[in-house]
């Protein structure tokens, strides 16, 4: 078994949860007050992979971008060096959908091999049948070199440890 | 309020009651009729309450306390939840109108009770009271400063007292060693930084101390390679390393665009980064890392970036992957922080210095204090044979040579020499040194001229003497005596007298045993007293010549006459005739005294007919003798 630390990186237009996500992933808590990321959060879980031949330890280093505002991008700098990312939306905000690939872009500009993966946040805020229409318009297809697109919810903790454990096994996964 | 209760009461009712109670009925009955009856009774007091308050109160109140009891007794639980409901709300009533009663009647408990809830629950309390102690602490300062600084005093100040003499005793120790290595090291250190001394030995004796070592990817900052140092609290290195590797980007990024973030304060703590390659490296110091550290710590993150540059660039994330070399090299540092090697190796090398020092001044200095005290010994020799007339004009040169008084020079005998040796012989065993007298005793060829002013004087010294007439030349070691000495014996002690004169080694005798027969006889003429000097020139010539060959010998001069004529006339006649010859011989360079004239005698010659007529008998002779020593 090996031990191998890789750097996340949580992007996404401010307040989508990108804090929240990791919160529930790392301490499997949430909380509606809304604090504002101020510049970056770092944070670490371990995380098993197995493959077929071998069980990995797997160090995630979660870094917690502060969202970026129209006022204010993201520093680039701490982008730098990230094995994948985890590109966030709220669902219930459109404007915050339209960003993604700005988002995704970014992200693959500094690390070409990085890979993304899109949790569209909040899904519990949106009915059921919004949400079908919703994540029809999110065809995996729109965004070339990602993952997958995953509605998930922070607050339920829908599929947000199922988005990080995709990510890891193929962070392991020989390239 | 509800209209039932505003009528009155039934009468009929209120008889039931009273006839149980006057049929002496057992305490359950009555128990059992009570409850039955309190809707009746709430009723009842409710509407008497707003008739008459004081009256049902007397009423109630006898029979209320038992009521209550007694119920207690019965149901317990249930009692407790009655009551349980109205508790909250019946104390938060009583805080609100009456909060120092409730203070008063809690007051005693509390301490009891949080005693109790910590034997319950240890942490439970403190976990409670946690939070806001900080706060509590605050408030307290806001309003009471100074009780609180004297309520805390004893603690930090032993504290802090503990921690400053133990920082006072290192100063001190330094300030001790001022003239040291260090202190002088310090003193330019000092000088050179513009800081005071007393900075430099405050921050020397604070020291420092390497926490941990972290080099970390620049970019991701996952930690490449970390040391802890064992006893210290173990750091959260991936946290760190990101949080430090995302304060160096937002520095890189927002403030200072291409210069690099090199060192992070927090407290008492140092953050040196040094950044190379793809790469940088975070010491964690505790107190104030000296110059030499930080440049030790970029040497060796030079020496990593060199060697393994790739295996750096190409880090997945995987420790396995991480060159073993990587963590001696940074093993290396924390060597640094034992202050220990660097404390020692500054006397080792002052020590070094002392030796080295030592191995040059010692035997010069010894040297230089023996060549002292030999150049004394040696100018003391030199003054004492000086002071010696004998010796003073002799070069003698004394040396002292391994414990030992060397007497080097020539002295013209064996005397010289001894007297030499005495002398300094003293003055060696005065210094405890050995004496070697390598003086030779020359033979040196006497001076010729004291060795003819010796013969001379010698010569004179013999000469005085009666029958003694000698004359001695001097050639190189050889003496020759000539004259006359009579005495066999006088002639052996002239012989032995010249052997002794130095650089004589030969005497050669040319002695006559008898004084020289003088047989010229100078005639006159009849009646005359002139020399005829046709006749007699050659004559008074060969007497000249013996009186110089002989220096010693002197002359009588004896007068004969004819016997012609009257003895008047002879005896002026020989007179004037031995004067004649006198004045010939001193006119010719004799000395008059060498020559005795005893001339009054008269003496005739006897042998008047031999036929060679009178011409014969008038003549001066001469006697030769050798006269006594007239100085003496």
């Amino acid at each position: 078994m090996s031990t191998i630390t890789q750097k996340i990186c949580l992007l996404g237009d401010f307040n989508v949860g990108k804090t929240s996500l990791v919160r529930r992933f790392i301490e499997d808590q949430f909380s509606d007050r809304y604090l504002s990321t101020v510049g970056v959060k770092v944070s670490r879980k371990s995380v098993e992979v197995r493959t077929t031949t071998d069980i990995h330890q797997l160090n995630l280093l979660l870094w917690d971008l502060e969202g970026n505002t129209k006022f204010k991008s993201i520093t680039p700098g701490y982008l730098k060096g990230a094995s994948g990312s985890i590109i966030v939306a709220d669902l219930s905000r459109t404007d915050t959908l339209q960003s993604l690939h700005q988002h995704l872009e970014l992200f693959l500009e500094v690390n070409p091999q990085g890979k993304a993966i899109i949790a569209l946040n909040k899904a519990d805020l949106v009915p059921s049948e919004k949400l079908a229409q919703l994540l029809e318009n999110c065809q995996p297809s729109n965004f070339p070199g990602i993952l997958g697109i995953y509605p998930t919810s922070a607050k339920t903790g829908d599929r947000v440890e199922q988005i990080f454990q995709e990510l890891a096994e193929v962070l392991i996964s020989p390239k | 309020m509800n209209s039932d209760f505003a009528k009155p009461p039934d009468i009929t009712t209120m008889e039931e009651v009273q006839g149980i109670e006057t049929e002496n009925a057992t305490p359950e009955d009555l128990a059992d009729a009570v409850n039955s009856l309190i809707p009746l009774i709430v009723g009842l007091l409710e509407f008497k309450l707003d008739n008459s308050r004081e009256g049902i109160l007397q009423t109630v109140r006898p029979v209320l306390d038992r009521l209550i009891e007694e119920r207690s007794i019965e149901d317990l639980p249930k009692m407790a939840t009655a009551i349980a409901k109205i508790l909250p709300e019946a104390i938060e009533a009583e805080i609100r109108l009456n909060p120092q009663a409730i203070a008063k009647a809690i007051a005693p408990e509390i301490a009891l009770s949080i005693k109790e809830q910590i034997l319950l629950d240890a942490s439970a309390i403190s976990q409670t009271l946690g939070p806001e102690m900080g706060k509590a602490i605050k408030t307290q300062i806001e309003l009471e400063r100074d009780a609180m600084v004297d309520a805390l005093y004893p603690v930090i100040g032993t504290t802090i007292a503990k921690y400053m003499v133990e920082v006072v005793q290192d100063i001190n120790s330094r300030v001790e060693k001022t003239l040291s290595f260090e202190g002088i090291k310090r003193k330019f250190k000092a000088k050179i930084q513009g800081v005071s001394e007393a900075e430099l030995i405050f921050k020397e004796s604070v020291g420092y101390r390497v926490r941990a070592i972290f080099l970390i990817d620049k970019d991701s900052g996952l930690v490449i390679q970390e040391i802890q140092i064992p006893g210290e609290r173990q750091l959260d290195s991936d946290m760190l390393a990101g949080m430090l590797t995302a304060i160096r980007s937002f520095a890189n990024d927002c403030i200072a665009s291409g210069s690099e973030l090199d060192a992070i304060d927090y407290g008492d703590w140092q953050i040196p980064i040094e950044v190379a390659g793809y790469c940088y490296l975070a010491v964690i110091v505790a107190g104030e890392p000296p110059r030499e550290f930080i440049t030790k710590t970029r040497r060796v993150l030079g020496e990593i970036v060199m060697e393994h540059d790739e295996a750096i660039q190409n880090f997945n994330g995987n420790l396995a992957d991480v060159p073993v070399a990587i963590r001696t090299k940074l093993e290396q540092l924390t060597e640094v922080k034992q202050h220990q090697p660097q404390k020692s190796s500054a006397p080792l090398l002052l020590w070094l210095l002392i030796f080295l020092l030592g191995i040059v001044l010692v035997p010069w200095g010894v040297n230089s204090y023996r060549a002292r005290v030999a150049h004394r010994i040696e100018q003391s020799t030199a003054i004492q044979l000086d002071t010696a007339p004998e010796l003073s004009v002799y070069r003698l040169d004394p040396k002292v040579q391994q414990g030992k008084l060397i007497l080097q020079g020539r002295v013209p005998d064996q005397y010289l020499r001894d007297r030499a040796t005495t002398i300094v012989q003293g003055i060696a065993d005065q210094n405890k040194l050995q004496m070697d007298n390598q003086i030779v005793a020359v033979n040196v060829p006497a001076s010729p001229i004291l060795i003819i002013g010796e013969m001379q004087r010698l010569t004179k010294l013999f000469n005085q003497q009666p029958q003694i007439s000698i004359q001695t030349t001097y050639q190189p070691q050889t003496l020759t005596v000539q004259g006359v000495v009579l005495n066999e014996s006088t002639r052996q002690i002239i012989g032995e007298a010249f052997k002794q004169i130095p650089g004589v080694e030969q005497v050669v005798f040319n002695l006559d045993q008898q004084l020289p027969i003088v047989k010229q006889r100078i005639h006159f003429k009849s009646g005359s007293e002139e020399l005829d000097f046709a006749d007699n020139f050659s004559k008074i010539n060969a007497v000249k010549t013996i009186l110089q060959q002989h220096p010693q010998l002197s002359l009588k001069l004896v007068v004969h006459n004819d016997g012609v004529g009257s003895s008047v006339v002879n005896q002026r006649l020989s007179q004037k005739r031995c004067q004649s010859v006198k004045t010939a011989l001193v006119a010719r360079g004799i000395q008059a005294d060498r020559l005795i004239t005893n001339c009054n005698l008269l003496f005739s010659a006897k042998n008047k007919d031999n036929g060679q007529g009178t011409w014969l008998k008038r003549y001066v002779s001469f006697e030769p003798f050798i006269p006594p020593n007239l100085s003496e």
